[in-house]
């Protein structure tokens, strides 16, 4: 397996280190990071099984302690991820807990054959920040609108096909040179255009654009159908 | 008018002016709008664009499942206040039977159109009266919304009409809601989102037997001479800044 690149190895241990200064409110233990030498894909797959079960729970049993326990790993993550797009810490845990609480309200419309549990939260968490930060209500395709063209019925297996289809898509965004993966990670997660990257990196503006291209191109081989509706 | 998204802190796409919708192609716009970055305007269109075509929402997905993987494998950790695990236990309520059912969404009708009932969010803007414009024969304009970035409109082919050529500068954005036109680079169907940049003539023909209804979103030119130019005078200004 791809090793992961040194400098989220040092964050990771930066992040161990605060975290174990920090009084904890819990015991349950931090999952193991990814690079344990043994296996990291092993250990990815397991914790994403662990974390399914763990969403079950919620949904069947309304299990508050299996809930507590994605919250402990979701919850900074989603904070992260909303302080890099503009958010105040205090507004960015605010939003953290408004979107692991909409995770709880809507565990039962979670359905693990359309999206993996990651993708699913940063959606939600994707909608509190534009009711927040962007200040109006995402336009989204209606199910129930008249005019809404239906999926195709399932063929069977299609729902495993989709599984491995999301598996394959997150691979190959870590097997994306970091050159890349770190510009489609400044354009697609942290609300900077071009001209940003550009400038925060130093890079010509058509480098950063083909780098970006390149990235595209790479994961596109693992999404479905040609046809990009030119 | 009330353009909320011009009030935003300048740099983000939508909202600076030189660097709106900076990435002008199709996937592109699908990613920016899985990654929540695209203004409100240009999101509605894509929300109508899947809502009609099944192929680009697992487009969306995909883009999705990048953001999830980013939230799992490049989101560092912040850590949380001493007692928020506290407070979202104590805010977190039980569940009841049925609390997550839908209502069914009503017809949405725009100009006399049915469509999707995201492009509700594209009218949700102050404009004295909205009424088809007979532009010539066989074309008709009914506009939608204009802010400082675009213009966008209906537009109605009756059958095998051809519409004037037009130069276009820049971004030029379409989407089909009926029928079907075709150009010098192709045919284009309801529900297929296109989009155009750069200059170049472009001359669509309405299919012959059943015309077509298309949402057309284009930049506003920065001088007013343009072939429709005057709807255009009282609006223009003269610089996009």
């Amino acid at each position: 397996m791809n090793p992961e690149p040194p400098l989220n190895i040092l964050a990771k241990l930066a992040f161990n280190d605060v975290m174990a200064s920090m009084p904890r409110i819990t015991t349950i233990p931090d999952h193991p990071p990814a690079q344990t030498p043994a296996s990291p894909a092993l250990a990815e797959a397991d914790r994403h099984a662990h974390q399914e079960s763990l969403m079950r729970r919620v949904a069947a049993n309304q299990d508050r302690a299996a809930f507590a326990e994605l919250f402990e790993y979701f919850a900074p993550r989603i904070k992260s991820y909303l302080m890099k797009n503009g958010a105040r810490p205090d507004q960015a845990e605010e939003l953290a807990q408004e979107t692991m609480i909409s995770v709880w309200d809507r565990a039962e419309t979670y359905n693990p054959d359309q999206a993996r549990l990651s993708t699913w939260i940063f959606t939600i968490a994707r909608n509190r920040r534009i009711d927040f930060l962007r200040k109006f209500a995402r336009p989204m395709p209606d199910p129930t609108d008249p005019v809404f063209e239906p999926d195709q019925p399932a063929a069977p297996g299609k729902n495993l096909e989709a599984a491995q289809e999301s598996e394959r898509i997150a691979n190959a965004l870590k097997k994306l040179p970091a050159e890349q993966s770190e510009l489609l990670y400044k354009s697609f997660f942290e609300d900077k255009t071009h001209g940003d990257i550009a400038a925060e990196t130093s890079l010509p503006l058509g480098t950063v654009k083909s780098r970006i291209r390149l990235a595209l191109d790479r994961l596109r081989k693992d999404m479905k159908g040609e046809d990009y509706g030119r | 008018m009330a353009d909320k998204t011009t009030t935003d802190t300048p740099g983000r796409i939508g909202h600076n002016s030189s660097a709106f919708c900076e990435e002008k192609s199709y996937e592109a716009l699908l990613m920016d709008y899985a990654a929540g970055t695209l203004c409100l305007p240009l999101s509605s269109i894509v929300a109508a664009h899947l809502t009609l075509s099944p192929a680009s929402r697992e487009k969306v997905k995909a883009f999705e499942t990048v953001g999830g993987a980013m939230l799992e494998n490049n989101c560092d950790p912040v850590a949380l206040s001493k007692n928020c695990l506290d407070q979202v236990m104590s805010r977190i309520m039980p569940r009841c039977a049925g609390q997550n059912s839908q209502s069914a969404c009503t017809e949405t009708k725009i100009g006399g159109i049915t469509v999707p009932s995201s492009l509700k969010a594209l009218i949700d803007c102050p404009i004295k009266k909205r009424s088809w414009k007979k532009l010539q024969d066989g074309f008709e304009i009914y506009t939608l919304r204009h802010d400082r970035h675009m213009r966008y409109m209906l537009m109605k082919l009756a059958p095998d009409v051809k519409m004037p050529p037009h130069n276009r500068k820049d971004l030029e954005i379409t989407l089909v809601l009926e029928g079907a036109f075709e150009d010098e680079t192709g045919r284009y169907e309801r529900g297929d989102m296109i989009i155009m940049d750069g200059e170049s003539q472009h001359a669509p023909r309405a299919d012959a037997s059943t015309g077509c209804v298309c949402l057309s979103g284009r930049a506003m030119p920065a001088k007013s001479k343009i072939w429709f130019g005057f709807l255009f005078i009282p609006f223009c200004r003269n610089s996009r800044a």
